[in-house]
């Protein structure tokens, strides 16, 4: 399969970058990282656009100091790096549970907060996509998932963003009107087209990890038939602090491929902080977020199992991690 | 002492794939750059007439050499001569999506897909028919009818009925009857390396075809009829293939389409598939809705069988009349059962065709029989291992339905593993989610009767010999990883006893290489083999014959041995070459010919090749004398037990298949490294199909919801379990060296074992393969 | 007409320089040009494979800097003063790499096709851990694809050519 054409660009810089882009924006032009993802989609000849503005010559942002880790560090480097095992367990388990091991040595932690989201009648070939007449999120304008025309409920999927989220990471973008601060769990939309609040022109240049992630007991949890390949069908990131009295004093559970974006559950585990962490506590709030979660039927796995395995996935991680 | 036969051997072609240098399909450059790109054009719809064809804009498209449809040919092939249903492209109307309608040759990829974009085609869509059941009924409009040649009612494509003995009878001496219905999804072969083909058709007039086959003759025959050109002026070449499970055992319209490009363009064409397109291709396990029923005593005789197979063939024949016969004849052995009804129909829908695939016909209706008899085993008290044992067959015996057994290792198979997997102590012993399971298995070593039935034989072998030493076997048996190169040396290095490195297989050309029919059906070790032995053993004698003159010695008094002719009494000796080179007097290079069919296996009956010519359906009175008794005959059988240990997470359904105990009687391993990678790649892929593989269709459309690796999930190798293979040697009688297959019939115990030990660990019973996660929680909450 | 048509866009090609095999070279490359699609028709070394088009099989695996890579998703433009390796360059002289010899006698290989990109990935894995274990090199090569061999097979010859290359090392 060949690529469809598009001019490529190579800045050094950040500042390089987004200069380009202001260039090409009335083309309109797309940010690629690893490629990974968006090579597949090209590929398939998805929402292609003419020009492609490749950061992988820019050296600011592939490092790790401390917490704060640069956009263009690889999943793989993640997954081996020390001070993040001790210090961030989920997120070492969430990046190494990334596709394939041959991916995760290319793709950029940069790239997986903003993948794209995925749903069985859009990451299809043009040719599937001709005999299906297309859909809402590539070249027509009805969801083949819900049938309507207004919104896209392709599913999130990236296994970074949801433990991003559960931490209240941050992102720093900087683009066409300077750099900013974002929290990650106001980074996204409901929206499985527009899916992020970005400026087109801003690149992620940090993800920045609350020092506090230190003293929280963080994991990572994700349903796929295979244990490689496999985008996520369901997942789970917790974050919790459970003081010495065995009482819940920060309690954070975000859900990823369930819905169009890291679904964050606060409204339900907010009430049970203060209390003694137990099975039935663990057991009540699992089957209370598997309640309340809403997958759409757009992934290779009934929706009824995905709902189920909610519960199972919210209920192990949290023993897992309180019995430590 | 053996020289070569049963020693672990490095596949003779194997350094050239280490290094990179196999040359494989796409590797192909012809040189003076003039070969052209082909693409083609697929339809969107499931069912639909194609009112017309309008490629004007695309021939005019620079870099664009020639548009092909339905008018550059309409002739029909198929890979049995009964069923030709298939044309270079669609004629009056499309039968699913993605069937061929349209190809162009141009200078470059990019240039044929937008070539393909200008293409207009007017179609009238039909409502697709993608149920099978609905495909057995009658039709009420032409229109409902997939395929117009078909001679069945409605849109079925072939009607099987068999029965022996007296089943109502059986049942009602019977104190045990299971009875289940089962469904199996499709699946599919997903080899590594897509299919392609490059055609080059001469100034001469000269076809030559490479293509990524398991069937070069079969693909010869097709090319001579489709193209209107006699036999000798095509040469079909096979490069490298990159697995081919029975995925490439058809001759394709991709094939023809570019046979067709070649000749109007007088330039190479070449067609290399996408992975979607592969997947839309097919060609794989047939979905099967399967009722059966199986009875005993108390005292655990197997008393009846009976099986209805509804099989779902998509659109074109392939081949299916095997399918359907396979599906019920190979379900009796290897157990004693006398009285046997099976009732099967294919039928046509509108989806991508099924065909051959590994274990063909008769993976799904073993699962199903192995998983009723662990039912009736614990119905009756009886412990599935050595109620399988009681009831299999011993050497020299004749099943219900009339195959012959030869050698038959089964209760070996069964006794082995049953001790090795530590049975007695685990099966019913472990904590709930741990489970313990068997299953066997039973294949031919190739169809006994060959699907064309000319009087030629199955398998023909030439060895040359001449001043280099060098020995020439050429043999059209196709290489598709398996080792059937690898085989051939063997069986001619083992009766030459000479250096293995002297020994070089030509196995590519049908111009000089002389008929093999094929890898498919598991026939090449036995058929190959038995004439790559003979074929050597008739240049042996030559050889033995020069020495005898340089030793002065008589023949009977010689041996080779070691690249050498020994004389066994004085015990001098002189060197392969110098006999070779005396050999050479007055006749120039040596030369063997050996060659393998099937032998009349019921001698009170005319041999099928007395039939010549006639491809009545009055079937060939092979073994039995009913119809279609020929099917499933083979000269001789493979049988295999595994016992496969699991965990089963109950909440998430997921399965750890932990170990796996895999024995197989393979009468001889010719090769044990290649027989132990045969056994364990078939538990790959029958684990695969047990519990994550599916052809998915989209119910409303047929589309394939999933012609990709993504969705489509072959089994990885951290999920892989540990393997402890036992090859059971029962030393066929007829075999090369008693060897018989081990390709095929090693993936048929693995997927039975799985549900039965599924059954051990979580008490529940599947009965719709794949077993995924949600199948299974589903069964266990149901059980609550 | 179509729904999805292939774009029409006129694009040009620029020179780049990178190191293949220990040999400098310099191509016009158009941007869209995939490094798999490079390596195989512009250069000829076939070796390398494509199965998949989409990084799900790994037939394509190269070595870029030391690193396995999925060439197939790797514009080639992106390898500008990059060293790549790819089954070709293993061979010294008249002999096969260890991990080329041990794929070849312990069964490693069946047809072939996924063998080039096990072997680049295998490679890299023994250069980082001369001693893996078998659990380890699953981990390593869950990125590559094998339908023939169940992977038993293919880890037996892993394990063996890290036997050789320890006793090739400590000589």
């Amino acid at each position: 399969m060949i690529l469809p054409p598009f001019e490529l660009h190579n800045p050094n810089s950040v500042k390089e970058a987004i200069e380009i882009s202001q260039k090409v924006k009335h083309e309109g032009f797309d940010y690629v990282s690893g490629g990974t993802d968006l090579l597949q989609n090209y590929k398939n000849r998805l929402n292609v656009k003419p020009h492609l503005i490749s950061l992988t010559n820019i050296k600011e942002t592939n490092s790790i100091n401390d917490f704060n880790i640069g956009a263009m560090v690889t999943l793989d480097e993640i997954s081996k790096n020390k001070i993040l095992q001790n210090n961030f367990a989920g997120l070492v388990e969430a990046c190494s549970q990334v596709g394939s091991i041959l991916v995760r040595k290319t793709a950029t932690i940069g790239g997986n907060v903003l993948i794209d989201n995925r749903c069985y009648f859009y990451n299809q070939t043009p040719f599937w996509r001709t005999s299906l007449g297309s859909c809402l999120k590539a070249e027509a304008d009805a969801c083949r998932v819900i049938p309507q025309k207004e919104y896209c409920v392709a599913t999130f999927s990236s296994d970074s963003a949801p433990m991003l989220v559960a931490v209240d990471a941050k992102y720093e973008l900087e683009g066409k009107d300077g750099k900013r601060i974002i929290k990650s769990g106001d980074f996204y939309t409901h929206d499985g087209i527009k899916r992020n609040f970005k400026d087109e022109s801003e690149i992620i240049t940090k993800i920045k990890i609350p020092k506090r992630t230190a003293d929280l007991k963080t994991g990572y949890e994700k349903i796929r038939v295979r244990d490689t390949f496999d985008y996520p069908l369901v997942s789970v990131a917790a974050a919790l602090k459970i003081n010495k009295d065995k009482k819940i004093e920060d309690i954070n559970i975000v859900l990823g491929a369930i819905g169009t974006y890291p679904i964050k559950n606060t409204d339900t585990t907010n009430s049970f902080i203060g209390e003694k962490i137990s099975n039935s506590i663990i057991k009540e709030i699992s089957e209370k977020i598997q309640k309340k979660s809403q997958p759409y039927n757009n992934l290779t796995m009934p929706v009824s199992y995905r709902k189920k395995m909610v519960g199972v996935l919210c209920r192990r991680l949290l023993k897992r991690l309180t019995n430590s | 002492m053996s020289h070569t036969v049963g020693k672990k051997t490095p596949l003779v072609d194997g350094a050239q794939k280490v290094t990179g240098r196999a040359v494989y399909i796409d590797d192909i450059v012809l040189p003076g750059k003039v070969m052209l790109i082909g693409k083609i054009l697929r339809s969107p719809f499931a069912h639909a007439k194609i009112k017309k064809i309008d490629y004007s804009q695309a021939k005019k498209l620079k870099g664009v050499f020639a548009v092909a449809t339905a008018k550059d040919s309409e002739n029909r092939f198929g890979v049995l001569p009964i069923t030709k249903d298939e044309t270079a492209f669609a004629i009056d109307k499309v039968t699913f999506i993605g069937d061929q309608i349209a190809a162009v040759a141009a200078t470059d990829e990019e240039t044929a897909i937008r070539a393909l974009d200008l293409i207009k085609v007017e179609y009238e869509e039909l409502p697709p028919i993608l149920k099978p059941e609905k495909s057995l009924a009658p039709i009420s409009h032409p229109d409902q009818k997939i395929q117009p040649w078909s001679k069945y009612e409605g849109n079925i494509f072939k009607t099987v009925n068999q029965s022996f003995g007296d089943v109502e009878k059986a049942l009602k001496e019977s104190a045990v009857v299971k009875n289940g219905k089962f469904s199996f999804n499709g699946v599919t072969h997903a080899f590594t390396e897509p299919m392609g083909v490059i055609a080059n058709y001469g100034s001469d007039k000269k076809l030559t075809m490479w293509s990524s086959t398991q069937v070069p003759h079969y693909l010869h025959r097709a090319l001579s009829e489709v193209m209107e050109m006699p036999m000798h002026r095509i040469k079909v070449i096979r490069p490298y293939v990159g697995g081919g499970f029975g995925g490439k055992s058809d001759p394709f319209p991709h094939e023809m389409a570019a046979a067709i490009l070649s000749k109007k363009t007088g330039k190479p064409v070449k067609i290399l598939f996408d992975r979607d397109e592969v997947f839309i291709s097919n060609h794989g396990r047939h979905p099967t809705k399967t009722e059966m029923q199986m009875s005993a005593t108390k005292d655990g005789e197997f008393t009846s069988l009976e099986i209805d197979a509804l099989i779902d063939g998509g659109a074109w024949g392939s081949f299916g009349v095997i399918t359907t016969y396979y599906n019920g004849v190979l379900s009796l052995g290897p157990y004693k059962i006398k009285n046997f009804n099976y009732n099967g129909n294919r039928v046509y829908t509108n989806k991508p065709a099924s065909g051959a695939m590994r274990g063909h016909g008769a993976v799904n209706s073993r699962f199903a029989v192995e998983t009723l008899i662990d039912e009736i085993a614990e119905d009756i008290g009886f412990d599935p291992c050595d109620l399988r044992i009681q009831n299999a067959y011993e050497p020299n015996s004749i099943t219900a339905n009339g195959f012959r057994i030869t050698s038959c290792g089964i209760k070996e198979c069964i006794e082995k593993v049953k001790i090795a997997s530590n049975w007695d102590k685990k099966f019913k012993k472990m904590p709930y989610g741990k489970g313990i399971g068997i299953g066997c298995g039973f294949y031919i070593s190739g169809s006994a009767l060959p699907i064309n039935w000319e009087r030629m034989p199955q398998s023909t072998v030439h060895v040359k010999i001449d001043f280099d030493g060098g020995v020439t076997v050429h043999s059209l048996a196709a290489e598709i990883g398996q080792g059937s190169d690898t085989v051939l040396a063997q069986c001619v290095g083992e009766v030459l006893k000479c250096d293995m490195s002297r020994i070089r297989i030509y196995s590519k050309n049908t111009d000089t290489a002389p008929i093999d029919l094929g890898s498919y059906s598991s026939r090449v070790t036995f058929m190959a083999g038995l004439a790559a032995k003979r074929a050597a053993e008739e240049i042996k004698k030559q050889i033995l014959n020069a020495a005898s003159k340089i030793m002065s010695s008589p023949v009977e008094n010689l041996e080779l041995r070691n690249d050498q002719i020994i004389e066994l009494k004085t015990k001098s000796s002189i060197s392969f070459n110098e006999a070779v080179r005396e050999a050479l007097h007055d006749s120039g290079a040596l030369h063997g010919k050996g060659h393998y069919q099937a032998p009349n296996l019921n001698p009170g009956l005319p041999r099928v090749n007395e039939l010549r010519g006639k491809e009545s359906e009055k079937g060939a009175p092979m073994g039995g004398s009913h119809k279609g008794a020929a099917a499933g005959l083979s000269p001789s059988y493979s049988m295999g037990a595994y016992v496969c240990q699991l965990e089963v997470d109950p909440e998430t359904g997921l399965v750890n298949v932990e170990k796996v105990w895999a024995a197989h009687d393979c009468g001889k391993a010719l090769n044990p490294l290649a027989v132990e990678g045969q056994i364990e790649g078939c538990i790959h892929m029958g684990l695969g199909q047990a519990l994550m593989e599916s052809f998915d269709y989209n119910r409303n459309t047929g589309r394939i919801e999933n012609p990709n690796f993504l969705d489509y999930r072959c089994i990885p190798p951290t999920m892989m379990p540990d393997v402890d293979v036992f090859m059971v040697e029962s030393a066929d009688p007829e075999g090369p060296f008693g060897a018989k297959e081990a390709g095929e019939g090693p993936i048929l115990p693995i997927l039975p074992a799985v549900a039965n030990a599924i059954y051990d660990a979580v008490g529940v019973r599947l009965r719709n393969l794949p077993m995924t996660p949600e199948k299974i929680i589903s069964a266990i909450a149901k059980k609550k | 007409m179509t729904l999805i048509p292939f774009p029409n866009k006129k694009i040009g090609k620029k020179i780049v320089e990178f190191n293949i095999n220990n040999e400098i070279v310099e191509l016009a490359i158009k941007p869209n040009d995939l490094l798999l699609d490079v390596i195989r028709y512009k250069l000829n070394l076939t070796g390398t494979k494509r199965g998949c088009d989409m990084g799900t099989c790994g037939c394509c695996t190269v070595l870029i800097d030391d690193k396995p890579v999925l060439s197939c998703l790797t514009l080639a433009m992106q390898v500008q003063n990059k060293k790549i390796k790819t089954i070709e360059s293993l061979q010294e002289n008249e002999n096969m790499h260890p991990v080329q010899e041990c794929f070849h006698t312990e069964g490693g290989s069946q047809c072939g096709f996924c063998t080039p990109g096990f072997i680049m990935t295998s490679f890299a894995l023994l250069k980082e851990n001369n001693n893996p274990t078998r659990e380890e090199v699953k981990e390593a090569i869950s990125g590559n694809m094998c339908r023939c061999t169940g992977y038993i097979k293919i880890v037996d010859s892993i394990k063996k050519a890290s036997e050789k290359i320890r006793g090739k090392e400590s000589k």
